[in-house]
């Protein structure tokens, strides 16, 4: 009864985030450009997120984040809410230009390899920062398109159907593409594991 | 820590993002200053967006447009013609 709710609960605010979308798109377009601020507020993160996810680059993700909400403006007259949702088109568009971004970008020589800067949790202290760091870059060796579905689909949490639509390609693909991308994960585990013993 | 463990961590380190607190306003003032100043009157804006919009609205005005077109071109051809 309990995830029932958590599941109602849950959908009843997608549809009303959905509905608010309709209206703040309608009202940008009706002439009030200042409205679209809300849709950047409400998406910053997850585009930001899966952005960062898809081309490994932090620092470079806030502009491209910026090129993605600047295009979302300039083509939001293009965007039919009969076929898919705003946020659904948002994504295309950042997947478009995240892969983009890894196109145009020279393949890093081992010695421009950024140093990790980030500071580890204890968690990540427990759990090894070097086996995160193993997964990190097993991720960003993954083949473009299976990066995409897989942070799609572990990071952003999308339904098969919403990350089919993004990827311009069908449910089963977009399946094969992800459990590809999760095995080539577990054996970057394994070999790290027997690396490390 | 096992397999899963390791897994769930570093899912969770993947999905913490930090967006700048002036990021929408720095999109919004990019928009600003792409955006064309224009001297058409605001409803002419509201009408063009509205008809941009709706697929048959624009398929209506290129039949009006060409209509028109074709109606010019005859009413020349009846003034050289027949004047």
């Amino acid at each position: 009864m309990g995830l029932g709710c958590i599941t109602g609960q849950k959908e009843h605010g997608a549809a009303d985030r959905m509905t608010d979308d309709l209206d703040v798109i309608r009202r940008v377009l009706d002439g009030d450009p200042e409205s679209f601020q809300r849709l950047v507020e409400r998406y910053a993160g997850p585009v930001m997120r899966m952005i960062r996810n898809v081309t490994g680059d932090s620092h470079a993700c806030e502009d491209i984040a910026q090129e993605v909400f600047l295009a979302a403006y300039a083509k939001l007259r293009s965007f039919d809410p009969d076929r898919s949702r705003f946020s659904t088109w948002l994504f295309t568009i950042a997947r478009n230009k995240s892969v983009n971004a890894i196109k145009k970008k020279k393949p890093l020589c081992v010695a421009d390899v950024p140093e990790r800067t980030d500071e580890e949790s204890p968690e990540e202290a427990a759990a090894g920062g070097e086996l995160l760091a193993a997964l990190d870059d097993a991720l960003l060796g993954l083949p473009v398109d299976q990066r995409t579905a897989f942070v799609l689909a572990e990071f952003e949490q999308l339904s098969y159907e919403t990350i089919a639509q993004i990827e311009g390609v069908r449910v089963g693909t977009v399946k094969s593409r992800i459990n590809r991308a999760r095995n080539r994960l577990k054996e970057a585990l394994n070999r790290f594991e027997v690396d490390a013993s | 820590m096992n397999r899963q463990e390791v897994f769930e961590a570093w899912k969770r380190r993947k999905e913490q993002i930090e967006v700048c607190h002036d990021f929408s306003a720095e999109v919004m003032r990019c928009i600003r200053g792409n955006r064309p100043a224009s001297r058409a009157p605001g409803w002419i804006l509201i009408a063009l967006n509205r008809i941009a919009v709706r697929p048959w609205a624009k398929a209506a005005m290129i039949v009006l447009g060409v209509s028109l077109g074709l109606a010019r071109i005859l009413l020349t051809l009846q003034l050289i013609l027949f004047a």
